[in-house]
């Protein structure tokens, strides 16, 4: 398959003629890094997979007014993170669960989720990870799994870069902490 | 996008003093077989649902069944609380009483008004007290009083043996 730019999706969804066949190979470029941002964040497939649909869903009705000036994959990665955000907010409200108890569940489903088979090693880094403040986790996955440069990460979380390189050495170092012991 | 380099990564962790293992991707995460090869064609059968106005069936059906059965399980507890609410205030004493307190008061009052308030005054008395009741003739009366007076000054003459003009 013909790996096109950003531009030129965009230019063939907007001035082609098969503005579908355009957001298909949008689709396709970018499902996978999506999936699995918002897989990480909310552990289980089903929600997952729940969550990437409303994602694209969204992206689609949004691209007649997005203008350009954030770049499409970071416009993009921001809608995913916060869906799952709200996903996750919407499930501590639903169960009348404190923000430990949801972090508790999301371990928990990482043992019950038969789409998940990492060693213990992988499984303690998880557990570690899902142990971190919400927005924490979000830039230690960023970094560390989508090796996502500051920069970027600044637009899709809407920070400086100081602060999330702050952050992203404070998850570490948790991180370490959690497995140590 | 451009990502950064692995090896960046692992450069950094190293200068963090961290020995956090290299790892990219999602280790140890696994999607059912062929998942990324029918996303694109879902998410076009749903922007289809969407342009026509419709929710896709499978949102409906597939996507939602822990939804749709929270939703029911949900409808029917609410349903028999109501229930049991209902029957609750219909089988206690106070329920039947309130009701029968509230037909009594009707028929008091109904009949209240289609009688003659004597008469439903000398209905509700005993017959004892309607008995003891004054005469609404005030004249019969004083002399029912004075006859007792004139008996009881009688009587005391006699007893005593005066005559009745001394005791007058």
């Amino acid at each position: 398959m013909t790996h096109y730019s950003d531009e030129e999706l965009l230019n063939m969804f907007f001035q082609g003629d098969n503005p579908d066949y355009a957001f298909n190979l949008l689709v396709s470029k970018y499902q996978q890094q999506l999936y699995w941002h918002i897989r990480r964040m909310v552990i289980s497939h089903d929600d997952a997979d729940d969550l990437v649909q409303d994602v694209f869903i969204k992206i689609w009705k949004g691209l007649d007014t997005f203008r350009g000036d954030a770049g499409l994959y970071t416009w993009m990665y921001r809608i995913a993170t916060n869906e799952a955000l709200t996903f996750l907010k919407k499930k501590r409200t639903r169960y009348f669960l404190p923000l430990v108890d949801v972090e508790q569940n999301l371990a928990e489903q990482l043992e019950a989720d038969v789409y998940y088979d990492g060693n213990e090693i992988e499984k303690t880094i998880q557990k570690a990870i899902l142990s971190l403040p919400e927005k924490q986790r979000i830039v230690f996955n960023l970094r560390y799994y989508d090796q996502m440069k500051y920069e970027d990460m600044a637009k899709v979380l809407d920070t400086s870069e100081g602060a999330l390189k702050a952050s992203y050495h404070h998850a570490v170092k948790k991180i370490e902490k959690f497995i140590s012991t | 996008m451009k990502r950064i380099s692995r090896e960046e990564i692992s450069r950094e962790l190293r200068e963090m003093g961290s020995h956090l293992p290299d790892a990219s991707g999602s280790p140890g995460f696994g999607v059912p077989d062929g998942y990324f090869d029918r996303l694109p064609s879902d998410i076009r059968d749903r922007i289809s649902a969407e342009k026509r106005g419709l929710q896709s069936p499978r949102a409906v059906v597939v996507r939602s069944p822990r939804r749709l059965a929270l939703a029911m399980i949900t409808g029917m507890v609410l349903l028999a609380f109501s229930l049991s609410l209902f029957l609750i205030d219909r089988g206690t004493d106070n329920g039947y009483l309130s009701e029968a307190d509230d037909v009594w008061q009707k028929d008091y009052y109904t009949l209240y008004a289609s009688m003659d308030p004597l008469y439903f005054y000398e209905l509700i008395l005993d017959e004892s007290i309607a008995a003891t009741e004054p005469s609404s003739d005030i004249t019969e009366y004083d002399d029912a009083k004075n006859e007792a007076i004139l008996q009881y000054l009688y009587n005391t003459s006699e007893y005593y043996s005066m005559p009745l003009e001394d005791l007058e």
